[in-house]
């Protein structure tokens, strides 16, 4: 498309004058704000916070829920996956604790995120699965899109880890020999 | 069912999970026939979203069939092909009425700040998503819309979220006849932001990214000039320059949280979690735009804070708007212009995957692989 730079310094008749549907199949349809489906403020109907908890018939579940202290009610309606668990699930219930304003409340989710997926190993380990890091770092697609960049990747993490085995090696002979 | 389950940062699984059943009268079950992985799943596997539980179903982007349907709904029957918005909303609180099914109130008990949303965290709501063979779907009379026979799915799908959010972003920009509309991000949220500017009526519309081979896909799909910031070193100075030294009329932040062009911003907001993701292109916007101008921000950040200039904000007039699209809102106008041939949004898909692979699927996608633009996972259950 052609560059149309300069186009900001036109006058307001000049702009009003654009048309460019010669060009863009379905340019302008939308320029009437009457067609267009409204943004939040656009369009918003008048309506009262009466209907902040309409009556809706509550789910049923004996999952354990993290509320935000922030509701006055329990939502009716809510997802079940995944409840809290472990160590992770205890750092999860003290975040709860504070509100979504307060930085510990989401850092503390964070952290528990992290325990979480150390969790996740072990719990693999228990059940006699050994995780497929290969498998499930996606790592074949690097190899057959990125092989280049990937072997190189390879290497570099290999030296890195094989110079910093030796340093330790090292370090260690040392110390027994001034020992 | 085969579903993903999330393992840890970079790490996902395909596992065997019980088929969901109905947890409440207004739920229905809903086979998958296609579901995308979205540029804010990468957030989510990046391990950026607090309250990412392991063994959790990403998706929120997916089409399918209703299989079984609750006791109170009355709109869906099975077999029905719906579109299925990725937002879950009841139809029926303050915000619903008002429109506003982004930002439901009663779907939500892990927070206030944020509606339901399907495989998006527990701060989100807890809900397993649809890159699985069947989903949970909610309040199933007011979110999912029955696909019309001349939509296939690959253009249903994209209806659930990146068109209606890149379409949103361009309507919050309150694009006039005659402006110019700068889009960050030539992804697929960005690029439909850009191919819809023109609808609004923009007389110029620049799409900004990094990698070379979405800017050449973004001339083609939105007619778009384009700009790679990693070949010029003052972004916001290039805006001016392009725009005879006022700045665009819109900018419109389609990246997010991870974006790349300030080490600064990426040091603090990804990686160490100072502030809630990189908010460079929010500040970019922010900085270029002309004075009364508007930006419009469809980017997933996180929920504490980040550096953006609001001095510049209020020096300059700005008019700041941002939202979750408010899918239902917006699709009635979204398949008009898709029936009418202004928009073909599968355009965009460049990979098709069956769901076993999504893994694979992941980290093409992520580390934009083999000129990777939107993945779609095929469930292998979809053909039944």
């Amino acid at each position: 498309m052609e560059n149309n730079q300069g186009v900001v310094g036109l006058t307001t008749n000049q702009r009003e004058e654009i048309d460019l549907k010669g060009q863009i199949h379905g340019w302008g349809v939308d320029l009437d704000p009457a067609v267009r489906p409204g943004v939040p403020m656009d369009k918003a109907p008048f309506a009262g916070v009466d209907t902040l908890y309409p009556e809706i018939e509550p789910q049923l579940s004996n999952v354990e829920i993290l509320k935000s202290i922030e509701h006055e009610k329990m939502p009716p309606v809510f997802g079940t996956t995944c409840p809290p668990r472990g160590l992770s699930g205890i750092l999860r219930r003290f975040a709860f604790k504070s509100s979504e304003g307060q930085f510990n409340h989401w850092l503390t989710l964070l952290l528990a995120d992290r325990v979480d997926m150390v969790e996740g190993v072990l719990a693999d380990l228990a059940k006699g699965h050994i995780p497929n890091f290969y498998k499930e770092m996606g790592l074949s697609a690097e190899w057959k899109h990125n092989r280049k960049a990937f072997v190189r990747t390879l290497a570099i993490t290999g030296a890195s880890l094989g110079v910093a085995a030796g340093a330790i090696m090292l370090y260690n002979r040392r110390k027994d020999s001034l020992a | 069912m085969l579903a993903m389950t999330y393992r840890g940062p970079y790490r996902v699984r395909l596992t065997d999970k019980p088929i969901p059943e109905i947890e409440h009268p207004r739920d229905a079950i809903v086979r998958v026939t296609r579901a995308c992985i979205c540029g804010s799943d990468l957030h989510l596997y990046h391990g950026l979203v607090p309250d990412t539980r392991i063994g959790s179903t990403f998706g929120h982007e997916f089409v399918g069939i209703v299989e079984e349907v609750g006791a109170e709904v009355q709109n869906l029957r099975p077999g029905d092909r719906v579109i299925v918005p990725f937002n879950i909303a009841c139809g029926e609180c303050y915000f619903c009425q008002k429109g506003l099914f982004g930002n439901c109130h009663n779907v939500n008990p892990e927070a206030t700040a944020s509606g339901g949303i399907y495989g998006y965290s527990h701060t989100t709501g807890g809900y397993d998503g649809g890159q699985a063979e069947y989903v949970r779907v909610p309040f199933a009379d007011v979110g999912p819309v029955k696909i019309p026979d001349d939509i296939d799915d690959d253009n249903a799908v994209l209806c659930t979220d990146a068109y209606p959010t890149g379409y949103q972003a361009a309507e919050m920009g309150n694009i006039k006849r005659g402006d110019t509309v700068f889009v960050f991000g030539a992804g697929p949220v960005g690029l439909f932001a850009a191919k819809c500017a023109w609808f609004f009526g923009a007389a110029r519309v620049v799409i900004v990214d990094r990698q070379d081979y979405r800017l050449e896909f973004a001339r083609k799909f939105a007619q778009c000039e384009t700009v790679n910031f990693d070949e010029h070193p003052d972004m916001v100075l290039l805006m001016k320059k392009m725009t005879d030294g006022l700045g665009p009329d819109v900018a419109i932040d389609a990246v997010g949280c991870e974006a790349f062009g300030n080490h600064l911003q990426r040091i603090t907001g990804v990686k160490i979690p100072l502030q809630a993701g990189a908010a460079t292109v929010t500040q970019w916007c922010v900085n270029g735009v002309r004075k009364g101008g508007n930006v419009s921000v469809v980017g997933v950040y996180g929920p504490t804070v980040n550096m953006i200039p609001l001095g510049n904000i209020v020096n300059k007039g700005l008019t700041l708007r941002a939202n979750q699209a408010s899918v239902k809102r917006n699709l009635p106008r979204l398949i008009e212009h898709i029936q009418a041939g202004r928009i073909n949004p599968k355009d965009i898909i460049t990979h098709r995957i069956p769901l076993e692979e999504v893994a694979e699927g992941y980290r093409i996608f992520a580390q934009r692989l083999d000129n990777c633009i939107k993945t779609v996972l095929i469930p292998p259950s979809a053909s039944h």
